[in-house]
């Protein structure tokens, strides 16, 4: 009776076990042999040639490894910050009770992030391009210009176009999950605030927004964490070259280049380990802020 | 415990299930006659058609995998050495980093001896098509000397003729280029330009340097390529190109609309560039000789060393190269100039393009392949020339004040790029 009690057990293990298969085998393996890769100097022929840390040596005094992440971080935040802040406010506004029609507003702004990134950086490609872009040939109709502007050309046009490109397509997505933290929050605090006699705005900042913060934490992290990833915009707008003068090379692309068209896979690797720890200590900055604030807010 | 034997026996097979399930498809079919082929371009399966036609007995499967990602596929499967096809069609980008992988079969080597069949090939092709010790590694079917397409309506109303040979004389050197090109923007507002791009100077002067970009680790800018900065300069100055994206849509839109008088393109270009974008312009085009001779592109087929089926392997690349018979289908029915100069120069008397208003062009280009001088090539090619043509467009563009700037910006990158080559002068 006893033992066979014990052995029930094992079946928890079993249910389990998928999960961790598939993650030692594409999540787990891949990471530590990465790291072993990062150790060594390898074109994928032959076996890879343990060099020590010179790769991260050389990542430490790479130009083009800070400009990607430069190029990267301005991206990130220009379309963040927007993104973040005007799904709040659509998030709040669709929450009104006095609002018809909210389902469909709320599948409308959600619409943009159904349409794949690649397809996306393909079709602004082409209406910004310089000789044949839609954008161009409406601003000559219109009379503003008289010849067309080499859009593609200009660095910080480009890096600003991703950013709206990025902002497009994740402020639904952002929005869907404040609204999903709006409705976590008891319907009574707001009655109550509304019979104490508080305007709207009141509420908002006094109530709504403090409550808020956990969902914030986690749009703010989820988002560091996509942002340092930022890859199939800027690969399929600019046919993958990160042009101009990379200005567009996002450091994930550089990665990609790095190992998968030059065939340097361990200084490859090295990159990855390089934007880990950059992805790690922005998310503790992140948290650490968010989470001083909520301490002052309650204090 | 008999139960726990199972259930660990259940989870070891799950996972042993999961690991070998990719392999398990390999092993089927050794002993069959089955031929593995990968390409990136629909011309193969006319080929698979008539040689399975011819050799019934021979199983052929071709895997068509689009060019976007065809080369890393290639490359990954050589480095894993698991389900790597006994033949992979590999494009003239991608060649000379391809062909120096140890993995593909030498095929100077006997029972091969395809000097037999590159013997017959033009001479800038039998170059390309051997490795730095002079092995040939791999066979190209296709013949790529370049032209000078031009519209017919063009050059009679601003030339004053649409006589090949007297267009030829017209542009046979850069400085009439350009001559002709301030001519023609200035008579036609701006509308019509002499050349679609800068790469129309590219693509020559490319085909033309003598040093490859690296000699003994070090980085070699070849006079041809700075000649190139100064031409490319020179034509976007005086409005001589009409600034078009090589490939993109307006470049394209422009061989319909009759706003470039002349295009830089390799024989395929007829077919797969003019023919296909600008079906309605049918006759009102020609080709000419321009400053340079140079080629572009082009396709060859490579075996996989360790394959088993090295006969059957070599049985279609001989055919898909030297079979008279289907060679000569081929080049009527498609248009396709041969990399066998033997044969092109037998058709070279019959074959007119109705495209090309009646030309000769196999003459044409049979005359012009024996000029293709032979450029010279490193594996690093595809990476470093990417490099330039960004920097060289930077340049154009005005991104990069002067031309010192723009060299000095080009050798920090590939050094930065490719660590081990030496790139300070």
């Amino acid at each position: 009776m006893f033992s066979k009690g014990l052995k029930k057990e094992h079946y928890g293990y079993l249910f389990i076990a998928p999960f961790f298969i598939i993650f030692i085998v594409f999540g787990l393996y891949p990471i530590v042999y990465s790291f072993y890769l990062s150790l060594s100097s390898w074109d994928g022929f032959g076996s890879p040639e343990i060099i020590g840390f010179a790769n991260y040596k050389r990542l430490i005094g790479d130009y083009m490894f800070y400009k990607a992440l430069f190029n990267t971080l301005f991206i990130w935040v220009i379309s963040v910050i927007p993104q973040l802040t005007v799904s709040l406010i659509l998030a709040v506004i669709l929450h009104e009770k006095f609002i018809k029609g909210k389902s469909l507003f709320r599948a409308i702004f959600f619409f943009p992030n159904i349409v794949t990134a690649a397809s996306l950086g393909l079709l602004v490609g082409l209406i910004f391009s310089w000789q044949s872009g839609s954008f161009n040939e409406l601003l000559i109709n219109l009379g503003i210009i008289s010849d067309p502007v080499n859009w593609p050309d200009k660095p910080y046009f480009m890096r600003l176009l991703i950013s709206s490109i990025l902002f497009w397509q994740y402020f639904g997505y952002s929005m869907i999950i404040y609204i999903a933290g709006l409705q976590g929050i008891s319907r009574d605090l707001l009655e109550a605030a509304e019979i104490d006699g508080a305007s709207k705005v009141q509420v908002f900042f006094k109530i709504t927004l403090p409550l808020l913060k956990p969902i914030m934490i986690f749009q703010v992290i989820t988002s560091i964490i996509g942002g340092m990833q930022i890859f199939d915009q800027p690969y399929t707008l600019t046919n993958g070259s990160g042009n101009p003068d990379n200005a567009t090379l996002t450091s994930v692309m550089y990665l990609y280049k790095t190992a998968f068209t030059r065939y340097q896979y361990g200084y490859g690797s090295a990159i990855a380990f390089g934007l880990f720890i950059i992805i790690v200590i922005f998310s503790i900055i992140s948290f650490v802020v968010m989470n001083r604030k909520t301490k002052g807010a309650q204090g | 415990m008999r139960k726990r034997a199972q259930l660990s026996l259940i989870t070891l097979l799950i996972g042993l299930a999961m690991l070998l399930s990719g392999c398990s498809l390999s092993a089927h079919g050794e002993d069959q006659k089955v031929l593995n082929i990968w390409t990136f371009t629909d011309e193969a399966k006319d080929a698979v058609k008539a040689f399975k036609k011819a050799n019934p007995d021979i199983k052929v499967n071709l895997l068509f995998i689009t060019n976007d990602n065809y080369v890393q596929k290639l490359i990954s499967v050589l480095q894993a050495g698991k389900k790597v096809p006994d033949v992979f069609f590999v494009e003239n980008t991608y060649w000379p980093q391809i062909k120096q992988i140890p993995l593909l079969q030498n095929l100077s080597k006997s029972p091969f001896n395809a000097s037999e069949i590159t013997d017959q090939q033009f001479q800038y092709i039998q170059d390309i098509e051997k490795d730095e010790d002079g092995n040939i590694r791999g066979l190209g079917y296709q013949g790529t000397p370049g032209a000078f397409y031009y519209r017919r309506d063009l050059t009679k109303k601003y030339l004053g003729t649409d006589d090949p040979d007297k267009v030829s004389e017209m542009i046979s050197s850069w400085d009439k280029i350009m001559e002709i090109g301030e001519k023609v923007a200035k008579e036609s507002n701006g509308k019509v330009h002499a050349l679609s791009s800068y790469s129309d100077i590219d693509i020559v002067q490319a085909a033309n340097i003598k040093q490859p970009w690296v000699v003994d680790g070090k980085l070699v800018i070849d006079q041809a390529r700075m000649e190139e900065i100064d031409l490319t300069k020179e034509a976007r100055e005086k409005n001589v190109e009409a600034k078009y994206e090589s490939w993109g849509s307006a470049w394209t839109a422009s061989m319909q609309q009759g706003t470039v008088m002349f295009y830089a393109e390799p024989t395929w270009g007829l077919p797969y560039i003019f023919e296909s974008n600008a079906p309605k312009t049918s006759g009102k085009w020609g080709l000419a000789n321009g400053p340079k001779a140079f080629s572009g592109g082009g396709t060859f087929m490579a075996m996989y060393s360790k394959s088993k089926h090295k006969d059957l392997a070599w049985k279609f690349m001989k055919f898909y190269t030297s079979d008279p018979t289907f060679s000569k289908d081929l080049a009527k029915t498609q248009q396709y100039f041969l990399s066998n100069k033997k044969i092109d120069s037998e058709l070279a008397p019959e074959l007119t393009s109705d495209f090309l208003a009646g030309q000769k062009y196999f003459d044409f280009f049979e005359k012009a392949g024996e000029e293709v001088p032979s450029a010279p090539q490193t594996k690093y090619d595809n990476d470093i020339n990417s490099i330039w043509t960004n920097k060289l467009n930077e340049y154009l563009n005005g991104g990069f004040k002067t031309k010192a700037q723009m060299l000095k910006s080009f050798k920090t990158e590939v050094g930065h790029d490719f660590p081990e080559i030496d790139v300070n002068d």
